[in-house]
């Protein structure tokens, strides 16, 4: 064998040895591989979790009022309404996914 | 996009799709080639996501030329995804293998002279079964880099694969590396010139009998090699002995190998001193 090794940036090569390839999987996995994305157990083949908000889907909902002692608000409460703005307490917290795209947030202190 | 060209070796069949290959890949022989080149990358999972994937039957001489053929998905347990007859893979990365089947397999189309059929090629994924299988005499892989991730040997075979130049990477619960079957009294190359960086905790033998005993693990050749392979346990490197060109294993990460013959273990202080490592007569360049 004629090859001669070296050392390179701390690793053994010579000229005939190709690069070492890291990845093994990477996505899209194939079906039913599963895997965790944002906290969540899924797998290729899972449709997209289901929204559980309470009034998540009624699209004619077009306005809410939300009295200032609610402190909390639920992932995809209001989500796929047709609220386009809301207001709720300055220390309420609630999700991204909380209202649907594009509903302005208002707060009781003056805030937006 | 249909299939160009003429199959002759100046103007290639340029397949785009999985199916294409496997319709032109089919063609030829060893006394009248045919050649096949991919147009593009390939995107399996496009054609066929449920995991029924055909199997690519190597008549002709494949070159990807540099080009990917991804998600390659199958769910299939027997046969394999690429069956080397009379053709070769070249140039090719095959990534995201996901297989309950071999990756490869050759049968006694490959000849006595373990002539190379697969080069210049990347792939990786996960394989549930051997990477490589042979019904008869292996074939050789030149310059290719793999990754693979699977639970049983990485090749079984009558008689020992041959890879050149080659960097294996592999993760596996198996106790052997390399299933060899029925070597007979034969002496033969295993590994030249390449990089095994394996990881396989319950490792006994690198190379073993089907019937699990060490009569043939010492049929084999492994010169100039690089061998950084993860076990806890005892194992045996199983190589045949004499004046063969020095290999090296990393002894931090197999602390109880035994059975070494002309590899060296050397210790973690010694492992990047290519002085030392060269004074032990391993081929190694040493700075002025």
């Amino acid at each position: 064998m004629s090859a001669t090794w070296n050392i390179i940036d701390g690793e053994f090569t010579h000229s005939d040895l190709p690069v070492s390839i890291a990845a093994v999987m990477v996505r899209p996995y194939p079906p039913e591989w599963w895997y965790i994305t944002d906290g969540r157990l899924t797998h290729s083949a899972l449709p997209p979790s289901p929204k559980a908000g309470a009034f998540c889907g009624c699209t004619s909902l077009k306005s809410v009022s939300i009295p200032e002692s609610v402190k909390s608000i639920g992932e995809f409460a209001f989500a796929d309404t047709a609220l386009t703005r809301v207001k709720i307490a300055s220390d309420c917290t609630y999700y991204p996914t909380s209202f649907p795209d594009g509903c302005v947030i208002e707060f009781y202190d003056g805030g937006e | 996009m249909s299939i160009t060209g003429t199959g002759t070796i100046d103007d290639p069949y340029v397949v785009t799709t999985w199916d294409e290959l496997a319709e032109k890949a089919a063609l030829g022989s060893s006394s009248a080639p045919v050649y096949v080149k991919l147009g593009n990358d390939i995107n399996a999972l496009d054609e066929y996501p449920d995991g029924n994937i055909p199997r690519i039957t190597l008549a002709a001489n494949v070159d990807g030329d540099g080009r990917t053929i991804r998600n390659i998905y199958s769910t299939q347990t027997s046969n394999s995804l690429f069956f080397i007859t009379s053709g070769s893979l070249s140039n090719v990365k095959l990534k995201n293998i996901y297989t309950y089947q071999s990756v490869f397999f050759t049968t006694t189309h490959i000849t006595a002279s373990r002539r190379t059929a697969v080069q210049d090629c990347e792939i990786s994924g996960v394989c549930h079964n051997y990477f490589y299988s042979a019904g008869e005499n292996c074939a050789a892989f030149q310059r290719c880099s793999l990754n693979i991730t699977g639970d049983s040997e990485l090749t079984e075979s009558n008689y020992p694969p041959l890879f050149l130049s080659c960097f294996i990477r592999f993760r596996s619960p198996s106790a052997r590396m390399f299933l060899v079957n029925s070597v007979g009294s034969s002496r033969y190359q295993m590994l030249e010139g390449s990089y095994i960086e394996a990881d396989m905790p319950a490792l006994t033998n690198l190379t073993r009998s089907s019937g699990d005993t060490d009569t043939k693990d010492t049929a084999v050749y492994i010169d100039n090699c690089v061998l950084d392979i993860k076990t806890n346990g005892e194992f045996s490197l199983g190589c045949s002995s004499g004046a063969r060109a020095r290999s090296i294993l990393r002894a931090s990460h197999a602390p109880n190998v035994t059975g070494v013959a002309n590899i060296t273990a050397v210790d973690e202080t010694h492992w990047l001193d290519a002085e030392y490592l060269s004074s032990i007569g391993f081929s190694i360049e040493v700075a002025e």
